[in-house]
């Protein structure tokens, strides 16, 4: 960029960073990266954080290959029984146009971060100017002569100038790139960020991408020459402003808007990073209901002559302090405290890294529909900042509003302060509240007053090559259930294959409307019809097909067997799984029996399971048929009152029931892992309530790593909820970290939950203030931790009030839907 | 879990927001606070001001009627001490006042960031004149009152009315394509005709 007066500028996109809830290191981390950035640019740059306006328009086109652009000519309505028999389209279009309508009145924004640095050597005093140009060739000062003295060819750029400027843009950009990951701005993105100034509050400008600035090229003295067009820069500016004393009215292409712009005074004296206090940049407008738009200003002042300006500064203090003192009423503390501070400065200013000051201003604009609007946003901004004082100057409003075009300096007098490099990078521009996925449907939105949108890509573990397993932890009534049958619910919208195993059996998923046509039920219950459903030699993966099998049979058997027992149920398996052309458990049974001793006893043992119970499920009898499951879209596997171990029981102390009770948990992950693994290229989804069972046992949590890497290559999607986080998880959360790629963590009841559910996600379990959070989380409110492992409050919206009712699973609204 | 402590993060801003102020001129003593710089470059502003403001017509009348003490003591002083008490949105008085000239002398209206004064005006294009320069296939009708010259390429006929301030050029097909140029000189209110129908010679 370059500009009349402020010279070329560089433009960089910095990335944002999900920040509040980083540990303490990462934070600091940052915080480092940042001041070192500030450090080494040696230049005067610019910090633009600037709103998005979130695109919904595009979220519900990118969703719906069948949806119009505009979400407004989406079908109203939820489509009938026809409208749904072609597939789920129709259904899907509903449903994107409920969620675009939720997001539009959100009003929601992001932000985005830029960085402007100064191509040309930092403004100095005298002595240095006079120093450095002594050190230059007198060629140089001819040069510089004559630039000075060609007033009409301001404008034009000799191919030498162009590639010292591209040479000087590559420094900056190499400087920054040390402690950053920023990159280059596009020209779009340039046009963007001027033509969206004017339009404010009102939208976001239609930008295609497709007008580029031209130049004219021409050659003098042999060299090219190349005089950019100023009147296609001027027709990103095409809009009226009037100027207001203390506001401005903007006549944009989106329409008329206002915009107030501010100034902040003057920073905290003294203040703990991290802490709300000091991360003005982004704390403060975070917790705004609207957007809002903010720039940093930095003049940049090296060591030398920061250190020149201070040891001034101690003489003034002390000559103030001297003056002060021969008054009647003497030195005064705040004179005495001036001295200090300014050899406190000196000192600083000679510490080992030399570190330059920054003499920076922070501005704010402020947007709105209507001067009413404006004024009210206004006053909630300067509520937002409590301490800080943020100033609405009369008359230097436009100047304001230009500061904060790309590429400009201070434009304000009265507002500067000369910051520590620690202070403005403390400002902790970059910090946002990002979490979940690119794509993906609208999940629910950050606990934070702007209210950003999540989205959630179930896909997202196989696409990016990362675990896919969603863990869900809450207490009852937190939202866990909510959140599981409203992934199914847009899971099967997208057509993917579901399996619902749900041992409380309160799930309504499969009873919703759309769903109850697409679905089949498997209750599993001792029935001699279903005998052999889930015997293990069948439905278990082909490598753990022998061990699952060993187990199983081992588990029916007394606690206090001999060893001789578990001997013939080994080699038995063994013999049935090489032999036999269709191996089952019964056959393992028939193996037995025609053995003698030991062998027939522990078929006798095994016979009387088979025969009877639950236990039945897993032995098969090879020639018998079994009724034809997994044939409809959605299966849904309720297994109620399935004994179950108290948490924390050591397993050895389990007991008969106990234990059965585990092994029929496993033989139905085994028989949902059989099922999906029919379709390779299809979305499918496991979802597995009370999911600690699986997850606290160590053949569960394999099968679970089974699962993994069928999800990777198959697309399945194992979502395991569960209210326990027991010490097993917390103490294995490596291993869990393995398993797991989105974590949801809800409401917890007591603290010791609450510090384990934190652990888990990677957080500090001693931190109260978290802590006391997660015991307040009400329903829908949780720590979701993406694939990416950024963690963040929000709260999951379910969108639609109708399938929400239809989906609680709270006692007062299912009785209430069973009445109906 | 955390290893380190929070960083303390301090400001320095009262080192560079420095206020010179005298406490004494010579043996004169002044408010035991000391009295800001500024406030002496106020005050003298505003002097100047005021014995401005005496030499204007109607002004001058109101402010002579104070003595010059009230005048230059009282009136300078009081209005001193309010410029350097006031601050208009966190800033000494005479930068807000700089800010608040500068707004009143730009422009308040703006289109693509400068004056916008013809802005939401209706513009008509001038009347769009055409001169045939001979291109085209015959010659175009036209009327021209000196005075001037006409220059003529064409092969034609004249006419001359019988008052002698009216020539007519007729073009004809007749004749060599082209003719020697002929500069015809009008004069003051006389009129050259030019009727592009085409007239063969009988």
């Amino acid at each position: 960029m370059s500009g009349e007066g402020a010279g070329a500028w560089a433009l960089f996109a910095v990335p944002t960073t999900s920040y509040t809830y980083l540990t303490l290191d990462r934070k600091r981390e940052l915080f480092g990266r940042l001041m070192g950035a500030l450090e080494t640019v040696e230049a005067d740059l610019q910090i633009l954080r600037v709103s998005t306006t979130w695109d919904v328009e595009d979220y519900v086109r990118r969703l719906s290959p069948t949806v119009d652009a505009d979400p407004r000519r989406v079908t109203e309505g939820k489509p009938n029984a026809d409208g749904r028999a072609a597939g789920h389209s129709g259904l899907l279009d509903w449903y994107l146009h409920e969620h675009a309508r939720r997001l539009a009145s959100l009003d929601p924004a992001v932000p985005s971060v830029y960085i402007a640095v100064r191509l040309a050597m930092p403004e100095t005093d005298v002595a240095s100017f006079l120093s450095r140009a002594f050190e230059a060739h007198p060629r140089e000062w001819l040069r510089a002569l004559r630039r000075q003295l060609a007033w009409g060819e301001r404008g034009a750029f000799a191919a030498s100038q162009l590639e010292a400027l591209r040479v000087a843009a590559d420094r900056a950009h190499a400087r920054l790139a040390d402690f950053l990951d920023v990159r280059p701005a596009s020209g779009v993105e340039l046009q963007w960020l001027v033509r969206r100034s004017f339009c404010r509050g009102l939208g976001e400008p239609e930008v295609d991408g497709l007008h580029e600035p031209q130049a004219l090229v021409f050659e003098r003295n042999g060299e090219a020459v190349l005089a950019p067009l100023e009147a296609d820069v001027l027709r990103w500016l095409d809009s009226y402003v009037e100027h207001r004393g203390r506001s401005l009215c903007l006549e944009s292409e989106r329409g008329t808007g206002w915009q107030a712009q501010l100034v902040l005074g003057a920073l905290p004296e003294r203040a703990d990073f991290p802490s709300e206090r000091v991360e003005l940049m982004s704390a403060v407008p975070e917790q705004l209901p609207f957007p809002v738009d903010l720039v940093l200003t930095c003049r940049f002042l090296p060591n030398e002559l920061a250190l020149r300006i201070a040891r001034r500064r101690v003489q003034d203090a002390d000559q103030i302090l001297r003056a002060e003192a021969e008054g009647d009423q003497g030195a005064s503390d705040k004179g005495y405290e001036r001295t200090q501070e300014a050899r406190d400065l000196v000192s600083y200013l000679q510490s080992s890294s030399r570190p330059p000051l920054l003499k920076a201003t922070i501005a704010i604009a402020v947007s709105g529909r209507t001067e009413d609007e404006l004024q009210r946003r206004v006053e909630l901004c300067r509520r937002a900042y409590g301490e800080v004082r943020l100033h609405r100057p009369l008359g230097d409003q436009l100047e304001l509003f230009c500061q904060h075009l790309p590429g400009q300096p201070t434009r304000v007098r009265g507002y500067d302060d000369v910051l520590t490099p620690e202070q403005a990078a403390a400002l902790m521009p970059i910090a946002t509240h990002l979490a979940g996925s690119d794509r993906g449907f609208y999940l629910g939105h950050t606990l934070t007053g702007s209210r950003q949108p999540v989205r959630f890509n179930l896909s997202e573990g196989s696409d990016r090559d990362r675990n896919t397993a969603i863990l869900s932890i809450g207490a009852l009534g937190s939202g866990k259930t909510t959140l599981d049958q409203k992934l199914k619910y847009e899971g099967f919208l997208q057509g993917a294959r579901i399996i619902d195993c749900d041992p409380k059996g309160d799930h309504r998923f499969h009873l919703l409307a759309d769903v109850a046509p697409h679905a089949e039920t498997i209750a599993l219950s001792p029935d001699q019809r279903l005998r052999g459903l889930l015997d293990p030699l069948r439905v278990a993966p082909e490598h753990l097909r022998q061990d699952a099998a060993v187990a199983f049979l081992l588990d029916l058997l007394p606690v206090r067997r001999e060893p001789a027992w578990e001997t013939a149920v080994i080699k038995a398996v063994d013999a049935v799984h090489r032999r036999a052309p269709r191996p089952t458990c019964l056959e393992v049974i028939r193996a037995l029996q025609d053995g003698h001793g030991v062998d027939a006893e522990v078929a006798r043992i095994l016979a009387v399971y088979a025969r009877g119970g639950l236990t039945q499920l897993g032995f098969a009898d090879a020639d018998v048929k079994l009724p034809e499951l997994g044939a409809k879209q959605v299966t849904y596997i309720p297994i109620r009152d399935l004994p179950a171990p108290q948490p924390g029981v050591p397993r050895t102390e389990y007991s008969q029931a106990e234990r059965l009770g585990e092994q029929i948990v496993r033989l139905i992950a085994m028989f949902a892992m059989h099922l999906l693994a029919r379709e390779r290229q299809r979305l499918k989804l496991f979802s597995f309530d009370e999911g600690w069972r699986l997850l606290k046992d160590p053949i569960g949590r394999m099968l679970l790593a089974s699962l993994q890497r069928m999800g990777r290559s198959e697309l399945a999607v194992p979502i395991i909820s569960t209210q326990l986080v027991t010490d097993a998880m917390t103490d294995e959360r490596e291993s869990l970290e393995n398993l797991v790629g989105a974590t949801f963590v809800f409401g917890m009841r007591s603290e010791r939950e609450a510090a384990r559910a934190l652990q888990l996600l990677g957080l500090d379990p001693e931190d109260r203030a978290l802590r006391a959070r997660l015991l307040d989380f009400d329903a829908g409110r949780c720590l979701f931790r993406d694939h990416n492992g950024r963690v963040e409050a929000i709260q999951v919206d379910l969108v639609i009030p109708d399938l929400l009712r239809e989906l609680s699973t709270t006692p007062d609204t299912a009785s209430a839907l069973a009445g109906r | 879990m955390d290893t380190v402590e929070s960083i303390h993060v301090r400001s320095y801003r009262s080192v560079f927001e420095l206020e010179r102020r005298l406490y004494r001129i010579d043996r004169l003593r002044l408010n035991p606070a000391g009295v800001p710089v500024r406030s002496f470059v106020y005050l003298a502003v505003i002097a100047i001001a005021l014995a401005t403001i005496e030499r204007i017509p109607v002004l001058g009348v109101a402010l002579g009627q104070l003595p010059w003490y009230l005048r230059y003591g009282g009136l300078a002083g009081l209005m001193t001490a309010l410029l350097t008490i006031v601050k208009v949105d966190g800033r000494t008085s005479h930068l807000a006042a700089l800010s608040l000239c500068r707004m009143l002398l730009a422009p308040r209206r703006l289109w693509q960031m400068s004056s916008a004064r013809g802005y939401g005006q209706r513009w008509e294009p001038p009347d769009v004149l055409f001169v045939p320069d001979g291109s085209q296939g015959g010659a175009a009708r036209l009327r021209y009152r000196g005075p001037g010259a006409v220059l003529v390429l064409a092969p034609h006929r004249c006419r001359v009315r019988p008052q002698g301030r009216s020539l007519r050029l007729l073009a004809t097909k007749d004749g060599p394509d082209r003719v020697t140029p002929r500069v015809l000189a009008v004069g003051r209110r006389a009129i050259v005709a030019v009727d592009g129908k085409a007239e063969t010679r009988s």
